[in-house]
């Protein structure tokens, strides 16, 4: 009867045991990642920051820099991130550029140092970007020399990835 | 009645029975297993989180009180000099309250002398990461600067990256680093 007794006991602290280790087993998976809506909205939101600022990041970086002895890649880059009315006008101002950058000797080495998302929705968002450049040309007689700039980049997304649709210096 | 007598007079021996507990034992054991699965599982970043956003309100508030409260740091005037302090100082947190008090201390002269009046306006402000505890924001400032005798107004274009830190109440400046 003793022996019963004990038993017993065990068993019901086992009990109580197992009862608060299913609850708890509970609780921690209502807390996993994709069970609470507000975890999946962040992620989601995190998810498209980062291939936002990625894109945006790409973009400014090309457009600030140039070398005016071999410019074609850095169009390329430039067209290839952009979309609308920017790679319209940026295509056609590449002749200008061209010329400009050889007569001028232009080199430029471009540098993001920070992105913020200013605005954001399903559809486009703006950017803006703190970035530095060493530039040299015959301005500067040929000596480089630092720039800062603001920048704000109005991003569309077409076919599922970021483009740049405007690209302009904050005043 | 009757009936129910001898099966009320077998539950002490099941409760009391070792084998029970067996079961019981090995249930726990299962039990433990689990709850450390679903407790690392719980503590996992989402995938795809990168010190970024993680809080959409955060971003949102933040972004809002990025832009309110830089203005108010970095704006003064040499006849309400004292009053803009403490209006700035209390959206920051004490230990860059500190560090604000000691750079305001070392221009405190000179605004006074030159009656300077210093209008910062944000141009532009966005979030670089936020949770719910922390933001940081690249907020772009017009800083005009005027001083007495002098028509021509100064105005600095500069880049501002602010952390704004949340306890219980609302966010206030922990950090402020303009580049």
């Amino acid at each position: 009867m003793a022996e019963a007794r004990s038993w017993g006991l065990v068993n019901v602290v086992l009990g109580v045991v197992l009862v608060a280790l299913v609850a708890a087993t509970a609780f921690f998976v209502s807390q996993a990642p994709g069970q609470d809506p507000g975890r999946v909205s962040a992620q989601r939101a995190s998810d498209e920051y980062a291939a936002l600022t990625a894109a945006a990041g790409r973009e400014a970086q090309a457009f600030l820099t140039v070398d005016y002895r071999h410019l074609d890649p850095t169009a390329r880059a430039v067209l290839a991130g952009a979309t609308g009315r920017f790679r319209t006008e940026y295509a056609k101002g590449l002749v200008h550029l061209r010329a400009a950058a050889r007569h001028s000797r232009a080199r430029s080495t471009g540098r993001v140092r920070v992105l913020g998302i200013g605005q954001l929705d399903a559809r486009s968002a703006v950017v803006y970007v703190a970035a530095d450049s060493t530039v040299s040309n015959t301005s500067t007689g040929h000596e480089p020399q630092p720039r800062y700039y603001r920048l704000r980049l109005d991003m569309k997304r077409v076919h599922g990835a970021w483009r740049t649709a405007d690209l302009s210096f904050v005043s | 009645m009757s009936d129910r007598a001898p099966s009320s007079g077998e539950h002490p021996s099941f409760l009391g029975s070792g084998r029970l507990a067996v079961v019981l034992l090995v249930l726990v054991v299962l039990a433990v297993v689990a709850c450390g699965w679903a407790l690392a599982r719980a503590q996992q970043a989402p995938a795809g989180v990168g010190g970024a956003i993680r809080s959409t309100t955060a971003r949102t508030t933040g972004m809002a009180a990025a832009t309110r409260l830089t203005e108010k740091a970095l704006s003064y005037r040499w006849n309400t000099f004292g009053a803009d302090m403490r209006s700035a100082e209390a959206g920051m947190t004490p230990d860059f309250r500190a560090q604000y008090a000691r750079s305001m201390a070392k221009v405190r002269e000179q605004t006074m002398s030159d009656h300077v009046r210093l209008r910062a306006s944000v141009v532009a402000s966005s979030v670089v990461s936020a949770d719910d505890h922390e933001v940081e924001a690249l907020v772009f400032v017009n800083q005009v600067t005027a001083t007495k005798g002098s028509a021509q107004r100064r105005v600095d274009q500069n880049r501002v990256l602010v952390t704004l830190a949340r306890g219980a109440g609302d966010w206030q400046i922990s950090q402020m680093k303009v580049f």
